[in-house]
């Protein structure tokens, strides 16, 4: 193991977890998203991690940038669902007031 | 690694868990996506001093420049952001940071060339081009992305 990958290591650990801790936490889903996306980038810091301990590094660069793609289809898909729900009100009362502060 | 790059490297670290712990606890949506894209820039520079710059890059122009702008801009139509910082205060502190950055890059890619192991760029993408299959399904994820997002405003423009 590299000692001086450890901040890396627990970055993306922390990330990770913070991520996970806001989706439980928020109710309104714009928050939810971003918590999603919090985590999305732990995953991220650690694939590469992983990739540079396992001496794998081309899979591990092609594999984040794949995911990379995918991520930005997803958040295109769920944030115009999103404005969707928001302008015809389908969202909780607690959501849509957050959003409208 | 020299030890000003591990000091760098913290630095990023440290940078990027404050980033993400304001993302979801600030108040504000417009100022938790604002952070998310400093987030990403943060993460970004990590992968470049790690070696991973086809990555890096990536990270920036797409998920930063298009995913989290997007993100913002929506956020934004909902109702004009609520300044909750003060305006100068918070640019010098972005451009604080977007400093370091790339003064970090900078000094890890140049003054030190011998300490980091760059991932071959051509490498990696012939990696992915030799591999159609997953082409295939980042494409096919684009654009049922795409056509989906067209068809959700679409759809709710017509009612």
């Amino acid at each position: 193991m590299n000692l001086w990958l450890m901040p890396v290591l627990i970055a993306s650990v922390v990330m990770i977890y913070l991520g996970v801790g806001g989706l439980v936490y928020h109710k309104n889903m714009v928050k939810m998203l971003l918590s999603l996306e919090v985590s999305f980038n732990g995953f991220l810091l650690l694939t590469l991690y992983a990739a540079l301990s396992f001496s794998g590094q081309l899979l591990g660069s092609s594999l984040v940038i794949l995911a990379i793609g995918v991520a930005v289809a997803e958040i295109a898909v769920i944030i115009s669902a999103l404005i969707y729900m928001f302008r015809h009100g389908m969202l909780s009362e607690a959501s849509q007031e957050e959003i409208e502060e | 690694m020299s030890p000003l790059l591990e000091l760098a490297l913290i630095l990023l670290a440290i940078g990027a868990i404050v980033f993400s712990t304001l993302t979801v606890f600030h108040k504000s949506l417009i100022y938790s996506s604002v952070f998310l894209a400093l987030l990403g820039l943060a993460n970004a520079a990590i992968f470049a001093m790690l070696g991973y710059y086809l990555v890096a890059f990536v990270q920036i122009v797409i998920y930063v420049g298009a995913a989290v702008l997007f993100i913002v801009i929506s956020v934004s139509m909902f109702r004009e952001p609520l300044m909750t910082f003060r305006s100068w205060s918070f640019l010098c502190v972005v451009a604080a940071f977007a400093v370091l950055l790339v003064a970090a890059v900078a000094l890890a890619s140049s003054a030190f060339p011998g300490y980091i192991t760059t991932v071959p760029v051509q490498q990696v993408v012939k990696l992915i081009i030799d591999n159609g299959f997953a082409v295939v399904i980042l494409m096919f994820a684009l654009s049922i992305g795409l056509v989906a997002a067209v068809a959700i405003s679409r759809g709710g423009e017509q009612e």
